[in-house]
């Protein structure tokens, strides 16, 4: 691989910086905005190798090993998840570390400071604002031109580390991804993978760690954990010749030759030498193009379905407007017509609680009759179980039926409003819908009354009928998570859980009536107090529960008339774009000039660019493991 | 009915009548959330006769197997990195070392072992027949073991690891475990790494599957950690846990084995495997659960009555009133003298200047 010469490094900042005035011409503020930090990355011939993982792989370990420190104070190591921020390493005559705060204020301090912003145990919650911190030093391990990189771990109880992470990789120009022989690959780790190739970082080094761990009667481990790694590489197309098996902690205890991580780092001084220049020139043109490709590919379709010629421009203009004035015609009469069958259904359902709370007394009063006096002790322990059965099985129908009709009615809003974002709305009912543990208890009638009447193991020892099960989960969903949702997200309570809301803890109006009734002796007078909790159960139910009910539908309706209008303003900003354009046969032949000028300083440097696999292991001619 | 159960009846219906009678939202809804663990708590006291499912809970490869080898004293339990079975085992009492595979109701291949080798290869290979096809492995492993803390009714399961990334993206494993822990378990020892600590995926997936089944959080490989190490994992992570806060065992599970090996009894207690077994024990006896419940409502009480008094206090401004008024004087006549309840009112008393 020749080094890249000063002539060919020119030419190619030419080049970006062509690419990027004509994207600027095309006002794409996003677009230019990576182009400049790529340029700028690249024009400071740094190169950065990030060390990332998930929490606890021994990144910080790493990193002092390959620095070659024999303390841990400037990547401080512990037990317990350590690493809370970015911190980049350089080489330098002069010691030196400085914080980088959110707010862009720069502090120097000494390596024994590190500790107290580096680490989630002295800056827990990164309260004092690090951005990034920067050390430099006469590191013996670092290359001259290298930036080393310490990630905080994915996947910890600390989001915010992963936020921190994902912000970093897009900008690592190589990664030395750290894995532990103690677990087989996980999902974060998979995810963490995703993202390092979503963010087409051309260079990843596979690395397991901890091969300290292992003693001889466990050996096989390490062959299973290889073999399971490999194999979940390739699934997702990183055909990786080699995994190093190394030990931080060796390394950084001083045994540099058992460690195996003097082989990663001669790997990665060999590599720099040989193809820094082009992976620097690489990444430059694959990060420009990645910017650019999107706007090029999006005005070309554009030009495909025509829509730049004048006559297409109208027939657009039209469309939008004939949208906009439908989305405003049918607007009121959608919005009465859910409501009304809201309430209907809800009017429905109250108008037939009275026959069968009847019903459930005539049915309870029923047993009472054909029990025998010695029977009474039994009944009395059967009567709860027996109540809120009953009252189950006399719901579930209505129950089903007010649920279809009120899916019914969501349905009609959701449909009939022209380009109505479903996609969104959909994902939160989906999300819900989807959920494993609740699905078959939140869409199905019967199971969500339960739910909420049930809790018959709560009225009734022992009787932990599966549906109670589902009950009882419900109900707790329900009550901790409802007023988390009830505001942002009425969408959700109306289309995935209303009835389990409506009727989660009726079940707990048994509660009481329970030790009442253990205190009764005589069999009649079991009738009266039976009576007065079931009046009691459907009081409740058409009160409060279907009071609530009562409320999602206006709420519900906001939300969608929010959604709706926010389509309205896209469509207006539509038809504003598209009047704004001009149609004139001058401006359409310099759009196509600019397009096709475009797309051939694209493809005059990304034919340079290794397509198909560009990352995997470091190029080198010995792939054997 | 239990005292205790009547306690815990009294308990939810202060909290579900003082939420509806509560305004503010953020109050309603700590009530209502102290109610659902109330209801949990409850629904434990019913489940005591049946009989007693301890599962052992973690991510793959976190020691389980290790450590249920050190609890019943023998090298049955399979530990290696390699591929393992979707189906749970269950450890239960029995005259003699026996596997028994459930398929289904009516095929359940029962196989007599010798030793605890044999019991090892039955197991090695039950799981490869799971392994190589989804379909055919067995819905559930039943090892018979003769080992006293198994008597009277409490089984130990082993459990497939979570959270581990499968080939071919299958999810079997956690589906698996997730309806045995619905449907069968009693109480989850979640069973945790040293060296990894409690990552944010498997504490959700605690959060949703087994936080009201598990008291205990059992870290493993502990070997060579200093006694404040080990109490600074315990701070970093308790505050995770909310309302409902475990007790943490540090074992060495791997010292455990050679103890149980060499048959040092001291050397098995300084693992910290005896304590843990005491503890096991102690929640399969009926006193033992009641005990873990009681634990469970004190705790309630105590953070339930501290937030109540923060709320008010951040707000500036009185909370009129804890409790609806007739709930509360229903709940003082309850029970009067209960020891249990004599603590939980210190806690929740109204508190009025």
């Amino acid at each position: 691989m020749e080094i890249t010469d000063h002539s060919s490094r020119q030419s190619l900042v030419r080049w970006a910086e062509r690419v990027r005035t004509l994207v600027a011409a095309h006002d794409d503020a996003g677009a230019i905005g990576t182009i400049d930090q790529a340029l700028a990355q690249y024009r400071a011939e740094t190169f950065q190798l990030a060390v990332i993982g998930k929490a606890k792989r021994g990144k910080s370990t790493l990193i002092n090993a390959l620095l070659g420190r024999r303390d841990d104070l400037v990547a401080p190591i512990d037990r317990l998840p350590a690493s809370s921020a970015i911190t980049r390493f350089s080489w330098s005559e002069r010691e030196s570390a400085t914080v980088v705060h959110r707010d862009g204020r720069r502090q120097a301090i000494a390596y024994e400071q590190v500790r107290q912003y580096a680490t989630e145990e002295a800056n827990p919650g990164n309260a004092k604002g690090v951005d990034l911190i920067e050390v430099t030093g006469p590191f013996p391990g670092l290359e001259r031109d290298l930036v080393l990189v310490d990630t905080p771990g994915a996947g910890s109880l600390h989001e915010y580390h992963d936020a921190l992470l994902h912000g970093f990789i897009p900008r690592a120009d190589a990664v030395i991804f750290l894995t532990t022989v103690r677990m087989p690959l996980d999902r974060d780790e998979l995810e963490l993978l995703h993202r390092v190739r979503a963010a087409d970082v051309r260079k990843i080094a596979f690395a397991i760690n901890m091969m300290d761990k292992v003693d001889g009667s466990r050996a096989g481990d390490v062959e299973d954990a290889v073999t399971h790694n490999l194999r979940l590489l390739a699934e997702v197309g990183l055909t990786t010749a080699r995994l190093y098996r190394i030990s931080g902690k060796r390394a950084y205890e001083g045994d540099l030759a058992g460690s195996g991580v003097g082989e990663l780092a001669a790997e990665i001084a060999r590599f720099l030498a040989e193809s820094k220049g082009n992976l620097l020139d690489a990444n430059l043109v694959a990060r420009v193009d990645r910017s650019a490709r999107p706007v090029l590919l999006s005005l070309e379709a554009e030009r495909a379905a025509g829509r730049l010629s004048a006559d297409r421009l109208d027939a657009e203009l039209r469309d939008l407007d004939h949208r906009r004035q439908e989305i405003l015609a049918r607007r009121k009469a959608t919005e009465e017509i859910f409501l009304r069958q809201w309430n209907q259904a809800l009017n429905e359902f109250e108008s037939g609680l009275s026959v069968i709370k009847l019903d459930v007394i005539q049915a309870v009063h029923g047993r009472i009759n054909a029990a025998t006096i010695l029977g009474v002790g039994a009944l009395k322990k059967d009567l709860p179980t027996a109540i809120v059965r009953t009252i189950e099985e006399r719901l579930a129908a209505p129950v089903g039926r007010l649920d279809r009709a009120l899916c019914e009615a969501v349905d009609g809003i959701q449909s009939s409003y022209p380009a109505l974002d479903a996609l969104r709305v959909g994902d939160v009912v989906l999300r819900v819908r989807g959920d494993d543990e609740l699905a078959s208890g939140l869409v199905k009638g019967a199971a969500m009354v339960a739910a909420g009447v049930g809790l018959s193991s709560l009225a009734a020892p022992p009787a932990p009928v599966a549906a109670a099960g589902i009950g009882a989960r419900l109900t707790g969903y329900v009550s901790l998570s409802a007023w988390a949702y009830w505001g942002a997200q009425t969408v959700l309570t109306a289309v995935g859980g209303p009835l389990g809301l409506v009727l989660a803890g009726a079940g707990a109006l048994t509660i009481p009536w329970a030790y009442t009734l253990s205190r009764i002796k005589l069999k009649d007078q079991l009738f009266g107090p039976t009576r007065e909790l079931i009046e009691a159960i459907f009081t409740d139910l058409r009160a409060e529960r279907l009071g609530a009910l009562r409320r999602v539908g206006p709420n519900l309706l906001e939300a969608y008339q929010i959604q709706q209008d926010r389509t309205l303003r896209e469509v207006e900003a539509g038809i504003a774009r598209t009047r704004g354009r001009d149609r004139s046969t001058a401006a359409v032949a310099e759009r196509e000039r600019w397009l096709a000028e475009l797309r051939s300083a694209l493809a005059e440097r990304t034919g340079d660019v290794p397509e198909g696999t560009p990352t995997g292991t470091w190029r080198r001619p010995d792939t054997t493991p | 009915m239990s005292t205790l159960t009547r306690l815990a009846d009294e308990l939810l219906m202060l909290l579900h009548e003082s939420a509806a009678y509560q305004r503010p939202p953020k109050v309603r809804a700590v009530l209502e959330e102290a109610r659902t663990v109330v209801a949990g708590l409850r629904r434990r006291l019913l489940r005591a006769d049946r009989r007693y499912v301890v599962a052992v809970v973690g991510l793959t490869n976190v020691g389980k197997s290790t450590l249920l080898n050190a609890l019943l004293g023998i090298d049955v339990a399979p530990s290696r990195n390699g591929p393992c079975t979707p189906a749970p085992v269950e450890f239960a009492h029995g005259p003699e070392l026996r596997v028994t595979a459930h398929f289904d109701i009516l095929r359940r291949p029962s196989w007599p072992c010798a030793a605890a080798e044999a019991v090892r290869q039955r197991l090695d290979r039950l799981a490869e027949d799971g392994a190589s096809g989804a379909d055919h492995g067995p819905g559930k492993v039943v090892v018979q073991v003769p080992h006293p803390l198994l008597e009277g009714g409490l089984v130990l399961a082993d459990t497939p690891g979570f959270g581990a990334a499968q080939a071919g993206g299958s999810e079997v494993h956690e589906e698996a475990l997730k309806r045995y822990l619905r449907d069968e378990v009693s109480q989850v020892f979640w069973v945790v790494l040293a060296e990894q600590g409690i990552g944010g995926r498997e504490m959700r997936f605690h959060d949703r599957f087994f936080a009201d089944v598990c008291d205990d959080v059992v870290v493993t490989g502990c070997e060579g950690w200093e006694p404040a190490e080990l109490e600074r994992f315990r701070l970093r992570f308790a505050g995770e846990f909310g309302n409902r806060m475990p007790s943490f065992h540090f074992v060495r599970g791997r010292d455990g084995e050679e103890a149980v090996a060499a048959g040092d009894d001291e050397a098995l207690e300084r693992a910290g495997i005896t304590d843990l077994a005491d503890r096991i024990r102690d929640l399969a006896r009926p006193s033992g659960q009641e005990n873990a419940v009681r634990a469970n409502l004190v705790q309630l009480a105590d953070n339930l009555g501290t937030w109540l008094g923060e709320y008010r206090d951040g707000m500036g401004l009185p909370l009129h009133r804890r409790w609806r008024p007739d709930s509360w004087d229903r709940w003082s006549a309850a029970l009067p003298g209960y020891d249990l309840k004599v603590q939980i009112d210190q806690a929740l008393a109204e508190n009025l200047p």
